[in-house]
Protein backbone atom coordinates (compact mmCIF):
# COMPACT_ATOMS: atom_id res chain seq x y z
CA UNK A 1 0.00 0.00 0.00
CA UNK A 2 1.70 3.28 -1.22
CA UNK A 3 1.26 5.91 1.46
CA UNK A 4 -1.24 8.55 1.27
CA UNK A 5 1.40 11.68 1.95
CA UNK A 6 4.28 11.67 0.26
CA UNK A 7 7.61 13.07 1.94
CA UNK A 8 7.89 16.77 1.30
CA UNK A 9 4.39 17.35 0.15
CA UNK A 10 2.80 20.12 1.71
CA UNK A 11 -1.22 19.34 1.25
CA UNK A 12 -3.30 22.07 2.07
CA UNK A 13 -6.92 21.50 3.79
CA UNK A 14 -10.10 23.49 2.52
CA UNK A 15 -9.79 25.99 5.54
CA UNK A 16 -6.43 26.74 4.25
CA UNK A 17 -7.42 26.81 0.32
CA UNK A 18 -10.04 28.81 1.46
CA UNK A 19 -7.48 31.42 2.45
CA UNK A 20 -5.16 30.81 -0.11
CA UNK A 21 -7.57 31.89 -2.65
CA UNK A 22 -8.43 34.80 -0.66
CA UNK A 23 -4.73 36.03 -1.07
CA UNK A 24 -4.56 35.40 -4.15
CA UNK A 25 -8.07 37.60 -5.01
CA UNK A 26 -6.14 39.82 -2.35
CA UNK A 27 -2.69 40.24 -4.67
CA UNK A 28 -5.06 40.71 -8.08
CA UNK A 29 -7.19 43.43 -6.24
CA UNK A 30 -3.95 45.13 -4.56
CA UNK A 31 -0.94 44.94 -7.09
CA UNK A 32 -3.86 45.55 -9.78
CA UNK A 33 -4.54 48.66 -8.34
CA UNK A 34 -0.98 49.54 -8.52
CA UNK A 35 -0.73 48.82 -12.24
CA UNK A 36 0.88 45.53 -12.34
CA UNK A 37 -0.28 42.69 -14.73
CA UNK A 38 -0.30 39.20 -13.73
CA UNK A 39 2.45 36.93 -15.29
CA UNK A 40 1.85 33.24 -15.15
CA UNK A 41 5.32 31.69 -15.31
CA UNK A 42 6.59 28.00 -15.78
CA UNK A 43 7.14 25.76 -12.97
CA UNK A 44 10.67 24.64 -14.70
CA UNK A 45 14.00 26.64 -14.63
CA UNK A 46 17.35 25.42 -16.27
CA UNK A 47 19.64 24.51 -13.67
CA UNK A 48 22.60 25.96 -14.81
CA UNK A 49 21.17 29.10 -14.35
CA UNK A 50 20.02 29.00 -11.13
CA UNK A 51 23.84 27.74 -10.04
CA UNK A 52 24.61 30.70 -11.26
CA UNK A 53 22.29 33.20 -9.88
CA UNK A 54 21.86 31.30 -6.17
CA UNK A 55 25.84 29.52 -5.78
CA UNK A 56 25.11 27.50 -2.88
CA UNK A 57 22.04 27.74 -2.31
CA UNK A 58 20.99 26.17 -6.17
CA UNK A 59 21.66 22.76 -3.72
CA UNK A 60 18.65 23.19 -2.42
CA UNK A 61 17.07 22.96 -6.10
CA UNK A 62 14.91 19.86 -7.08
CA UNK A 63 16.57 18.82 -10.07
CA UNK A 64 15.49 16.02 -12.68
CA UNK A 65 17.28 15.07 -16.62
CA UNK A 66 15.44 15.84 -19.40
CA UNK A 67 15.80 12.93 -21.49
CA UNK A 68 16.05 13.92 -25.53
CA UNK A 69 18.50 16.82 -24.66
CA UNK A 70 20.00 15.67 -21.32
CA UNK A 71 19.85 19.27 -20.09
CA UNK A 72 19.23 19.29 -15.78
CA UNK A 73 16.01 20.93 -14.74
CA UNK A 74 14.89 22.38 -11.82
CA UNK A 75 11.84 23.35 -10.07
CA UNK A 76 11.28 26.57 -9.44
CA UNK A 77 13.46 27.88 -6.41
CA UNK A 78 12.40 31.63 -6.59
CA UNK A 79 9.86 33.91 -8.46
CA UNK A 80 12.37 36.82 -9.33
CA UNK A 81 14.79 34.80 -11.02
CA UNK A 82 12.03 33.00 -13.41
CA UNK A 83 10.63 35.88 -13.91
CA UNK A 84 13.70 38.06 -15.08
CA UNK A 85 14.48 35.04 -16.99
CA UNK A 86 11.18 35.26 -19.01
CA UNK A 87 11.10 38.97 -19.33
CA UNK A 88 14.83 38.94 -20.54
CA UNK A 89 13.81 35.96 -23.35
CA UNK A 90 10.88 38.19 -25.07
CA UNK A 91 11.77 40.24 -28.03
CA UNK A 92 9.87 43.15 -27.68
CA UNK A 93 8.97 44.69 -23.82
CA UNK A 94 8.25 47.83 -23.29
CA UNK A 95 9.85 49.53 -19.69
CA UNK A 96 8.89 50.11 -16.85
CA UNK A 97 6.98 46.47 -16.68
CA UNK A 98 4.92 46.18 -13.98
CA UNK A 99 4.76 42.13 -13.15
CA UNK A 100 2.79 40.51 -10.29
CA UNK A 101 2.55 36.62 -9.82
CA UNK A 102 1.29 34.10 -7.56
CA UNK A 103 1.89 30.26 -6.87
CA UNK A 104 4.73 27.38 -5.34
CA UNK A 105 8.06 27.25 -4.55
CA UNK A 106 9.81 24.36 -4.59
CA UNK A 107 13.19 23.35 -2.56
CA UNK A 108 14.76 20.28 -0.91
CA UNK A 109 14.14 21.73 2.55
CA UNK A 110 13.60 19.71 5.76
CA UNK A 111 10.46 21.42 6.58
CA UNK A 112 9.09 20.48 3.46
CA UNK A 113 9.52 20.87 -0.42
CA UNK A 114 6.62 23.42 -1.35
CA UNK A 115 5.81 26.75 -0.27
CA UNK A 116 3.79 29.40 -1.42
CA UNK A 117 4.49 33.17 -2.69
CA UNK A 118 2.84 36.20 -4.77
CA UNK A 119 5.09 39.32 -5.30
CA UNK A 120 5.50 42.37 -7.71
CA UNK A 121 9.22 43.12 -9.75
CA UNK A 122 9.30 46.58 -11.08
CA UNK A 123 11.13 45.91 -14.67
CA UNK A 124 13.30 48.30 -16.07
CA UNK A 125 13.33 50.96 -13.55
CA UNK A 126 16.48 52.44 -12.20
CA UNK A 127 15.06 54.66 -9.58
CA UNK A 128 14.53 55.01 -5.88
CA UNK A 129 10.90 55.81 -6.61
CA UNK A 130 10.52 52.04 -8.22
CA UNK A 131 11.87 50.72 -4.71
CA UNK A 132 9.62 53.09 -2.59
CA UNK A 133 6.79 51.86 -5.02
CA UNK A 134 7.24 48.33 -4.93
CA UNK A 135 7.20 48.67 -0.76
CA UNK A 136 4.30 50.59 -0.92
CA UNK A 137 2.35 47.53 -2.84
CA UNK A 138 3.52 45.29 -0.29
CA UNK A 139 2.52 47.30 2.36
CA UNK A 140 -0.79 48.07 0.78
CA UNK A 141 -1.86 43.92 0.21
CA UNK A 142 -0.60 43.34 3.95
CA UNK A 143 -3.31 45.79 5.46
CA UNK A 144 -5.64 45.02 2.67
CA UNK A 145 -4.87 41.32 4.37
CA UNK A 146 -6.46 42.87 7.77
CA UNK A 147 -2.42 43.07 9.32
CA UNK A 148 -2.28 45.53 11.34
CA UNK A 149 0.98 47.31 12.71
CA UNK A 150 3.48 46.75 9.41
CA UNK A 151 6.27 48.47 9.67
CA UNK A 152 8.83 48.69 7.08
CA UNK A 153 12.90 47.68 7.42
CA UNK A 154 15.26 49.27 4.79
CA UNK A 155 18.80 48.20 4.08
CA UNK A 156 21.03 48.42 1.12
CA UNK A 157 23.55 45.08 -0.05
CA UNK A 158 25.90 47.90 -0.72
CA UNK A 159 26.89 48.74 2.79
CA UNK A 160 27.92 45.12 3.75
CA UNK A 161 29.47 44.18 0.32
CA UNK A 162 31.52 47.87 0.19
CA UNK A 163 32.69 47.36 3.87
CA UNK A 164 33.34 43.62 3.15
CA UNK A 165 34.88 43.75 -0.95
CA UNK A 166 36.61 40.82 -1.21
CA UNK A 167 36.61 39.44 2.33
CA UNK A 168 34.61 36.53 2.57
CA UNK A 169 34.52 35.38 5.53
CA UNK A 170 33.54 39.59 6.76
CA UNK A 171 30.51 38.75 4.09
CA UNK A 172 29.46 36.07 6.35
CA UNK A 173 30.00 38.04 9.56
CA UNK A 174 27.46 40.39 8.16
CA UNK A 175 24.95 37.49 6.62
CA UNK A 176 24.98 35.80 10.30
CA UNK A 177 25.74 39.06 12.77
CA UNK A 178 28.31 37.58 14.30
CA UNK A 179 29.53 40.14 16.40
CA UNK A 180 32.52 39.03 17.73
CA UNK A 181 34.04 39.51 14.16
CA UNK A 182 32.19 42.25 13.26
CA UNK A 183 33.37 43.86 16.44
CA UNK A 184 37.47 43.25 15.88
CA UNK A 185 36.62 45.02 12.01
CA UNK A 186 34.67 47.94 12.99
CA UNK A 187 35.25 48.35 17.06
CA UNK A 188 33.26 51.30 18.58
CA UNK A 189 30.97 51.46 15.88
CA UNK A 190 29.71 47.92 16.50
CA UNK A 191 26.52 48.64 17.54
CA UNK A 192 25.96 51.53 15.99
CA UNK A 193 26.50 49.36 12.11
CA UNK A 194 24.01 46.71 13.78
CA UNK A 195 21.36 48.30 15.08
CA UNK A 196 17.78 48.73 13.63
CA UNK A 197 16.22 51.39 14.26
CA UNK A 198 13.73 54.12 13.14
CA UNK A 199 16.75 56.52 13.95
CA UNK A 200 19.85 54.92 12.04
CA UNK A 201 23.36 56.19 12.47
CA UNK A 202 23.15 57.14 8.64
CA UNK A 203 25.89 59.44 9.58
CA UNK A 204 27.46 55.96 9.94
CA UNK A 205 27.32 55.63 6.12
CA UNK A 206 29.20 58.95 5.12
CA UNK A 207 32.06 58.32 7.77
CA UNK A 208 32.28 54.90 5.84
CA UNK A 209 32.40 56.65 2.58
CA UNK A 210 29.17 55.29 1.40
CA UNK A 211 27.30 58.61 0.63
CA UNK A 212 25.18 56.64 -2.60
CA UNK A 213 23.87 54.47 -0.23
CA UNK A 214 23.00 56.94 2.37
CA UNK A 215 21.04 58.79 0.07
CA UNK A 216 19.41 56.53 -1.56
CA UNK A 217 18.08 55.17 1.67
CA UNK A 218 17.20 58.41 2.64
CA UNK A 219 15.35 59.15 -0.32
CA UNK A 220 13.39 56.11 -0.04
CA UNK A 221 12.82 56.36 4.09
CA UNK A 222 11.18 60.07 2.75
CA UNK A 223 8.97 58.50 -0.23
CA UNK A 224 7.73 55.85 1.87
CA UNK A 225 6.80 58.23 4.86
CA UNK A 226 4.73 60.44 2.48
CA UNK A 227 2.84 56.87 2.00
CA UNK A 228 1.90 57.07 5.73
CA UNK A 229 4.44 53.72 5.74
CA UNK A 230 6.69 53.73 9.20
CA UNK A 231 10.36 52.75 8.29
CA UNK A 232 13.18 51.55 10.19
CA UNK A 233 16.75 50.98 8.99
CA UNK A 234 19.06 47.82 9.28
CA UNK A 235 22.31 48.74 7.46
CA UNK A 236 23.41 45.64 7.72
CA UNK A 237 21.11 43.56 6.15
CA UNK A 238 22.04 40.67 3.32
CA UNK A 239 19.36 39.24 1.54
CA UNK A 240 19.50 35.16 1.65
CA UNK A 241 19.60 35.81 -2.27
CA UNK A 242 23.42 36.84 -3.42
CA UNK A 243 21.76 38.47 -6.33
CA UNK A 244 20.93 41.86 -4.38
CA UNK A 245 22.84 44.58 -5.21
CA UNK A 246 20.47 48.02 -4.02
CA UNK A 247 18.32 48.74 -1.36
CA UNK A 248 16.47 46.11 0.36
CA UNK A 249 13.41 45.80 2.21
CA UNK A 250 11.31 43.72 5.09
CA UNK A 251 7.84 44.04 6.18
CA UNK A 252 7.02 42.92 9.88
CA UNK A 253 4.14 43.01 11.40
CA UNK A 254 4.81 44.19 14.71
CA UNK A 255 2.77 42.19 17.38
CA UNK A 256 4.32 39.39 16.18
CA UNK A 257 7.89 40.37 15.58
CA UNK A 258 7.64 38.06 11.95
CA UNK A 259 8.79 39.73 9.10
CA UNK A 260 6.39 38.34 6.24
CA UNK A 261 7.52 39.91 2.90
CA UNK A 262 10.97 40.99 1.63
CA UNK A 263 12.79 41.98 -1.42
CA UNK A 264 14.95 44.56 -2.89
CA UNK A 265 16.89 46.10 -6.00
CA UNK A 266 18.71 43.49 -8.43
CA UNK A 267 19.97 45.86 -10.76
CA UNK A 268 22.43 43.32 -12.22
CA UNK A 269 20.67 40.13 -13.01
CA UNK A 270 19.64 39.82 -16.40
CA UNK A 271 22.80 40.21 -17.75
CA UNK A 272 22.65 36.18 -16.33
CA UNK A 273 19.94 36.20 -19.05
CA UNK A 274 21.68 37.96 -21.81
CA UNK A 275 19.81 41.10 -20.65
CA UNK A 276 20.38 44.02 -19.09
CA UNK A 277 17.61 46.01 -17.10
CA UNK A 278 17.86 47.37 -14.05
CA UNK A 279 14.68 45.78 -11.43
CA UNK A 280 13.63 45.70 -7.86
CA UNK A 281 10.68 43.75 -6.55
CA UNK A 282 9.42 41.81 -3.72
CA UNK A 283 7.41 39.36 -1.91
CA UNK A 284 4.79 38.36 0.76
CA UNK A 285 5.86 35.18 2.34
CA UNK A 286 2.38 33.49 2.44
CA UNK A 287 3.29 29.84 4.52
CA UNK A 288 3.63 32.71 7.31
CA UNK A 289 0.30 34.64 6.73
CA UNK A 290 -1.23 31.37 6.59
CA UNK A 291 -0.34 30.88 10.24
CA UNK A 292 -1.50 34.69 11.15
CA UNK A 293 -4.52 34.97 9.92
CA UNK A 294 -8.08 33.54 10.72
CA UNK A 295 -9.16 30.55 8.59
CA UNK A 296 -12.63 29.31 7.78
CA UNK A 297 -14.36 27.55 5.23
CA UNK A 298 -15.56 29.74 2.50
CA UNK A 299 -19.29 30.87 3.03
CA UNK A 300 -21.77 29.38 0.62
CA UNK A 301 -25.17 30.58 0.19
CA UNK A 302 -27.67 27.93 -0.40
CA UNK A 303 -27.44 23.99 -0.43
CA UNK A 304 -30.83 23.00 -2.12
CA UNK A 305 -32.78 19.61 -1.13
CA UNK A 306 -35.29 19.02 -3.76
CA UNK A 307 -38.50 17.08 -2.36
CA UNK A 308 -40.60 18.54 -5.20
CA UNK A 309 -42.06 16.48 -7.83
CA UNK A 310 -41.09 18.53 -10.57
CA UNK A 311 -37.95 19.20 -10.08
CA UNK A 312 -38.43 22.70 -8.98
CA UNK A 313 -35.53 22.79 -6.47
CA UNK A 314 -32.81 22.70 -9.50
CA UNK A 315 -34.63 24.88 -11.02
CA UNK A 316 -34.58 27.26 -7.92
CA UNK A 317 -30.66 26.61 -7.84
CA UNK A 318 -30.19 27.79 -11.47
CA UNK A 319 -32.20 30.63 -10.99
CA UNK A 320 -29.99 31.77 -7.90
CA UNK A 321 -26.67 30.98 -9.64
CA UNK A 322 -28.18 33.62 -12.27
CA UNK A 323 -28.02 36.12 -9.56
CA UNK A 324 -24.37 34.85 -8.01
CA UNK A 325 -25.39 33.25 -5.33
CA UNK A 326 -23.12 29.77 -4.44
CA UNK A 327 -25.74 26.92 -4.72
CA UNK A 328 -25.36 23.47 -4.37
CA UNK A 329 -27.63 20.60 -4.84
CA UNK A 330 -28.43 17.56 -2.27
CA UNK A 331 -27.34 14.86 -4.82
CA UNK A 332 -27.96 11.62 -2.28
CA UNK A 333 -31.07 10.91 -0.93
CA UNK A 334 -29.66 10.64 2.29
CA UNK A 335 -32.32 11.81 5.51
CA UNK A 336 -32.73 15.07 5.62
CA UNK A 337 -31.07 15.50 9.35
CA UNK A 338 -28.00 14.45 7.37
CA UNK A 339 -28.08 16.34 4.89
CA UNK A 340 -28.44 19.55 7.10
CA UNK A 341 -25.75 18.68 8.99
CA UNK A 342 -23.39 18.07 6.19
CA UNK A 343 -24.58 21.35 4.45
CA UNK A 344 -23.56 23.61 7.60
CA UNK A 345 -20.64 21.70 8.25
CA UNK A 346 -19.50 22.09 4.30
CA UNK A 347 -20.01 26.20 5.16
CA UNK A 348 -23.37 26.54 3.21
CA UNK A 349 -25.37 30.04 5.18
CA UNK A 350 -28.64 28.27 4.49
CA UNK A 351 -30.29 25.32 3.17
CA UNK A 352 -33.36 25.23 1.39
CA UNK A 353 -35.77 22.19 1.66
CA UNK A 354 -38.17 22.82 -1.86
CA UNK A 355 -41.34 20.90 -2.36
CA UNK A 356 -43.87 21.21 -4.77
CA UNK A 357 -45.82 24.67 -3.07
CA UNK A 358 -43.56 25.66 0.15
CA UNK A 359 -39.90 25.80 0.66
CA UNK A 360 -38.77 25.83 4.12
CA UNK A 361 -35.53 27.77 4.69
CA UNK A 362 -32.63 26.45 7.28
CA UNK A 363 -30.58 28.96 9.32
CA UNK A 364 -29.60 26.36 11.25
CA UNK A 365 -29.81 22.41 11.36
CA UNK A 366 -32.65 22.81 13.84
CA UNK A 367 -34.73 25.67 13.01
CA UNK A 368 -36.11 27.13 9.83
CA UNK A 369 -39.03 29.56 8.34
CA UNK A 370 -41.96 27.72 6.12
CA UNK A 371 -42.61 30.21 3.13
CA UNK A 372 -44.76 29.80 0.00
CA UNK A 373 -42.13 29.83 -3.04
CA UNK A 374 -43.61 32.98 -4.59
CA UNK A 375 -42.74 34.24 -1.46
CA UNK A 376 -39.66 33.18 -1.35
CA UNK A 377 -39.34 34.19 -5.09
CA UNK A 378 -40.35 37.51 -4.05
CA UNK A 379 -37.96 37.71 -0.98
CA UNK A 380 -34.63 36.53 -3.22
CA UNK A 381 -35.86 39.13 -5.94
CA UNK A 382 -36.56 36.57 -8.47
CA UNK A 383 -40.43 36.88 -8.85
CA UNK B 1 10.29 41.13 26.64
CA UNK B 2 12.94 38.61 25.51
CA UNK B 3 12.31 34.61 25.54
CA UNK B 4 15.58 32.68 26.07
CA UNK B 5 16.41 29.05 25.13
CA UNK B 6 18.91 27.40 27.47
CA UNK B 7 20.48 24.59 27.32
CA UNK B 8 20.03 22.01 30.24
CA UNK B 9 23.19 19.64 31.08
CA UNK B 10 26.49 20.53 30.59
CA UNK B 11 26.25 24.12 29.52
CA UNK B 12 23.25 25.04 32.17
CA UNK B 13 25.20 25.88 35.36
CA UNK B 14 27.97 27.94 33.87
CA UNK B 15 25.79 29.76 31.22
CA UNK B 16 23.54 30.79 34.54
CA UNK B 17 26.65 31.91 36.09
CA UNK B 18 27.49 34.13 32.94
CA UNK B 19 24.15 35.54 32.93
CA UNK B 20 24.38 36.38 36.38
CA UNK B 21 27.68 37.79 36.84
CA UNK B 22 26.79 39.95 33.21
CA UNK B 23 23.70 41.48 35.98
CA UNK B 24 21.23 39.58 32.54
CA UNK B 25 19.57 37.36 35.27
CA UNK B 26 18.68 38.83 38.61
CA UNK B 27 18.47 35.48 40.40
CA UNK B 28 19.83 31.65 40.08
CA UNK B 29 17.75 29.18 38.34
CA UNK B 30 17.78 25.67 39.19
CA UNK B 31 17.82 22.67 36.09
CA UNK B 32 14.50 21.13 38.10
CA UNK B 33 11.42 20.05 36.30
CA UNK B 34 10.30 23.62 35.38
CA UNK B 35 10.79 24.22 31.89
CA UNK B 36 9.68 27.31 31.34
CA UNK B 37 10.52 30.20 33.86
CA UNK B 38 9.49 33.91 33.65
CA UNK B 39 12.24 35.62 35.29
CA UNK B 40 12.88 39.58 35.50
CA UNK B 41 12.33 40.87 31.70
CA UNK B 42 13.23 37.16 30.41
CA UNK B 43 11.42 34.28 29.70
CA UNK B 44 13.36 31.25 30.19
CA UNK B 45 12.95 27.75 28.22
CA UNK B 46 15.54 25.17 29.28
CA UNK B 47 15.73 23.06 26.56
CA UNK B 48 17.85 19.48 25.21
CA UNK B 49 21.10 21.78 23.99
CA UNK B 50 20.51 19.94 20.55
CA UNK B 51 16.92 21.75 20.61
CA UNK B 52 18.32 25.01 21.24
CA UNK B 53 18.27 25.84 17.55
CA UNK B 54 14.73 24.24 16.79
CA UNK B 55 13.70 26.71 19.28
CA UNK B 56 14.98 29.97 18.25
CA UNK B 57 14.79 28.94 14.47
CA UNK B 58 11.42 28.36 15.07
CA UNK B 59 10.85 32.09 16.62
CA UNK B 60 9.80 30.58 20.14
CA UNK B 61 12.74 31.59 21.49
CA UNK B 62 14.34 34.95 20.29
CA UNK B 63 17.76 34.17 21.50
CA UNK B 64 19.57 30.79 22.46
CA UNK B 65 22.99 29.93 24.40
CA UNK B 66 24.07 26.74 21.89
CA UNK B 67 26.91 24.67 21.35
CA UNK B 68 28.83 24.89 18.36
CA UNK B 69 29.30 21.71 17.71
CA UNK B 70 25.18 21.68 17.44
CA UNK B 71 25.28 24.79 15.14
CA UNK B 72 27.71 22.72 12.98
CA UNK B 73 25.80 19.86 12.50
CA UNK B 74 22.38 21.38 12.52
CA UNK B 75 23.50 24.81 10.22
CA UNK B 76 20.30 26.58 11.69
CA UNK B 77 19.19 29.58 10.19
CA UNK B 78 19.65 31.69 13.04
CA UNK B 79 21.92 34.76 13.79
CA UNK B 80 25.61 33.48 15.75
CA UNK B 81 25.85 36.86 17.78
CA UNK B 82 28.42 35.94 20.03
CA UNK B 83 31.28 33.10 21.34
CA UNK B 84 30.43 33.01 25.20
CA UNK B 85 33.35 31.13 26.07
CA UNK B 86 31.92 28.88 28.03
CA UNK B 87 32.31 24.77 27.92
CA UNK B 88 35.00 24.80 25.54
CA UNK B 89 35.35 21.06 23.82
CA UNK B 90 36.61 19.96 20.83
CA UNK B 91 35.10 17.54 18.08
CA UNK B 92 37.82 15.14 17.14
CA UNK B 93 37.95 11.82 15.11
CA UNK B 94 39.05 9.10 17.71
CA UNK B 95 39.55 5.05 17.34
CA UNK B 96 41.42 2.07 19.20
CA UNK B 97 45.42 3.25 19.18
CA UNK B 98 46.35 0.21 16.75
CA UNK B 99 44.19 2.47 14.24
CA UNK B 100 46.13 5.36 14.40
CA UNK B 101 48.90 4.48 11.84
CA UNK B 102 46.04 3.05 9.62
CA UNK B 103 44.18 6.71 9.74
CA UNK B 104 46.09 8.74 7.47
CA UNK B 105 46.44 6.49 4.71
CA UNK B 106 42.64 5.29 4.70
CA UNK B 107 40.33 6.48 1.87
CA UNK B 108 37.44 4.44 3.21
CA UNK B 109 36.58 4.04 7.00
CA UNK B 110 33.56 3.39 9.40
CA UNK B 111 32.90 5.89 11.73
CA UNK B 112 29.91 6.26 14.60
CA UNK B 113 28.87 9.56 15.59
CA UNK B 114 26.01 11.76 17.38
CA UNK B 115 27.04 14.19 14.16
CA UNK B 116 26.09 12.44 10.74
CA UNK B 117 26.08 15.54 8.84
CA UNK B 118 29.53 16.93 10.48
CA UNK B 119 30.94 13.33 10.04
CA UNK B 120 30.00 13.47 5.67
CA UNK B 121 31.33 16.83 5.52
CA UNK B 122 34.33 16.11 7.90
CA UNK B 123 35.41 13.26 5.16
CA UNK B 124 34.28 14.33 2.21
CA UNK B 125 36.72 17.40 2.67
CA UNK B 126 39.35 14.89 3.39
CA UNK B 127 38.86 12.97 0.36
CA UNK B 128 37.51 9.77 2.25
CA UNK B 129 34.89 7.85 2.02
CA UNK B 130 32.61 7.98 5.07
CA UNK B 131 30.17 5.16 5.86
CA UNK B 132 28.71 6.80 9.16
CA UNK B 133 26.27 5.30 11.49
CA UNK B 134 24.26 7.48 13.39
CA UNK B 135 24.37 6.87 17.51
CA UNK B 136 22.34 9.42 19.88
CA UNK B 137 25.12 8.36 22.90
CA UNK B 138 27.48 6.33 24.37
CA UNK B 139 29.20 6.22 20.93
CA UNK B 140 32.79 5.38 22.28
CA UNK B 141 30.85 1.53 22.63
CA UNK B 142 31.08 1.69 18.62
CA UNK B 143 34.94 0.72 17.75
CA UNK B 144 35.18 -1.48 21.20
CA UNK B 145 32.00 -3.67 19.70
CA UNK B 146 33.34 -3.57 16.25
CA UNK B 147 30.29 -1.93 14.61
CA UNK B 148 32.78 0.99 13.38
CA UNK B 149 36.75 1.42 13.85
CA UNK B 150 36.27 5.79 14.39
CA UNK B 151 34.62 8.19 16.40
CA UNK B 152 33.32 11.72 15.36
CA UNK B 153 32.53 13.02 18.94
CA UNK B 154 32.30 15.58 21.20
CA UNK B 155 35.53 15.86 24.42
CA UNK B 156 36.07 17.77 27.13
CA UNK B 157 38.84 16.14 29.25
CA UNK B 158 39.01 13.04 27.59
CA UNK B 159 38.36 10.99 30.38
CA UNK B 160 35.70 8.55 28.44
CA UNK B 161 37.84 8.43 25.59
CA UNK B 162 40.84 6.81 27.83
CA UNK B 163 38.42 4.92 30.08
CA UNK B 164 37.39 3.04 26.87
CA UNK B 165 40.87 2.46 25.57
CA UNK B 166 40.55 5.15 22.76
CA UNK B 167 42.97 7.74 21.56
CA UNK B 168 42.38 10.74 19.51
CA UNK B 169 43.56 10.60 15.85
CA UNK B 170 42.08 13.67 14.43
CA UNK B 171 40.52 17.22 15.83
CA UNK B 172 37.43 18.44 13.92
CA UNK B 173 36.68 21.54 15.65
CA UNK B 174 36.52 23.48 18.65
CA UNK B 175 33.42 24.22 20.14
CA UNK B 176 32.45 26.28 23.10
CA UNK B 177 28.67 27.99 23.61
CA UNK B 178 27.02 30.88 21.29
CA UNK B 179 24.68 33.00 21.87
CA UNK B 180 22.25 33.00 18.88
CA UNK B 181 19.23 35.17 18.03
CA UNK B 182 16.16 34.32 15.79
CA UNK B 183 16.89 36.17 12.43
CA UNK B 184 13.09 38.06 12.98
CA UNK B 185 13.73 39.01 16.65
CA UNK B 186 17.06 40.52 15.72
CA UNK B 187 15.60 42.96 13.98
CA UNK B 188 12.49 43.32 15.44
CA UNK B 189 13.80 43.51 18.82
CA UNK B 190 16.69 45.15 18.14
CA UNK B 191 16.88 47.58 20.86
CA UNK B 192 16.46 44.76 23.58
CA UNK B 193 18.45 42.06 21.76
CA UNK B 194 21.14 44.66 21.75
CA UNK B 195 21.03 45.56 25.41
CA UNK B 196 21.28 41.95 26.37
CA UNK B 197 24.64 41.91 24.14
CA UNK B 198 25.97 44.55 25.69
CA UNK B 199 25.69 43.34 29.09
CA UNK B 200 27.06 39.86 28.10
CA UNK B 201 30.19 41.37 26.13
CA UNK B 202 30.53 44.08 29.54
CA UNK B 203 29.95 46.68 27.86
CA UNK B 204 26.09 47.60 29.30
CA UNK B 205 24.86 49.11 32.39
Amino acid sequence: MKPALLYGERPYGLTESALIEKLFSKAREVFGSFGYDYLQLSSFEPYELQEKAFNEGAKKAITFKETSSGDLLALRLDFTTQLVRTVSSLKRVLFPKRLYYFGPLYSLSEKGFEGLQTGVELLGEGSVEADAEVVEALYAYLKALGIKEVKVILGHAGVARKLAGNDEELIKAFAERNLELLGRRFGPKLFELVSVSDEAPLGLLDELGLKKEREELERAAGLLAEAGVSVLFDLCELRPFPYYDGITFELFEEKSGRVLAGGGRYDGLSRLYGAEFPATGGAAYLERLLELMPQGLRRKDYFVVDRSSRGLGRKLARLLRGREKAVALELSGRPLEKSLQYAFAEGFKEVLVVEDETLRVYSTPKSFVTLRLEEFLKLAGLA
Amino acid sequence: MLRLALPRGRLFAETVELLLSRGVLNEKLEEGRKLFIKTGSLEVMLVKPSDVPVYVEGGVADLGVCGMDVLLERKPSVYRLLDLGLGYCKVVVAGRPESLTRYPNLSHLKVATKYPRLAREFFTKRGVKAEVYYLSGSVELAPLVGLAEFILDLVQTGRTLKENGLVIVEEVAESTAWLIANKDSFRTKNAAVLELVRKLKGDGP
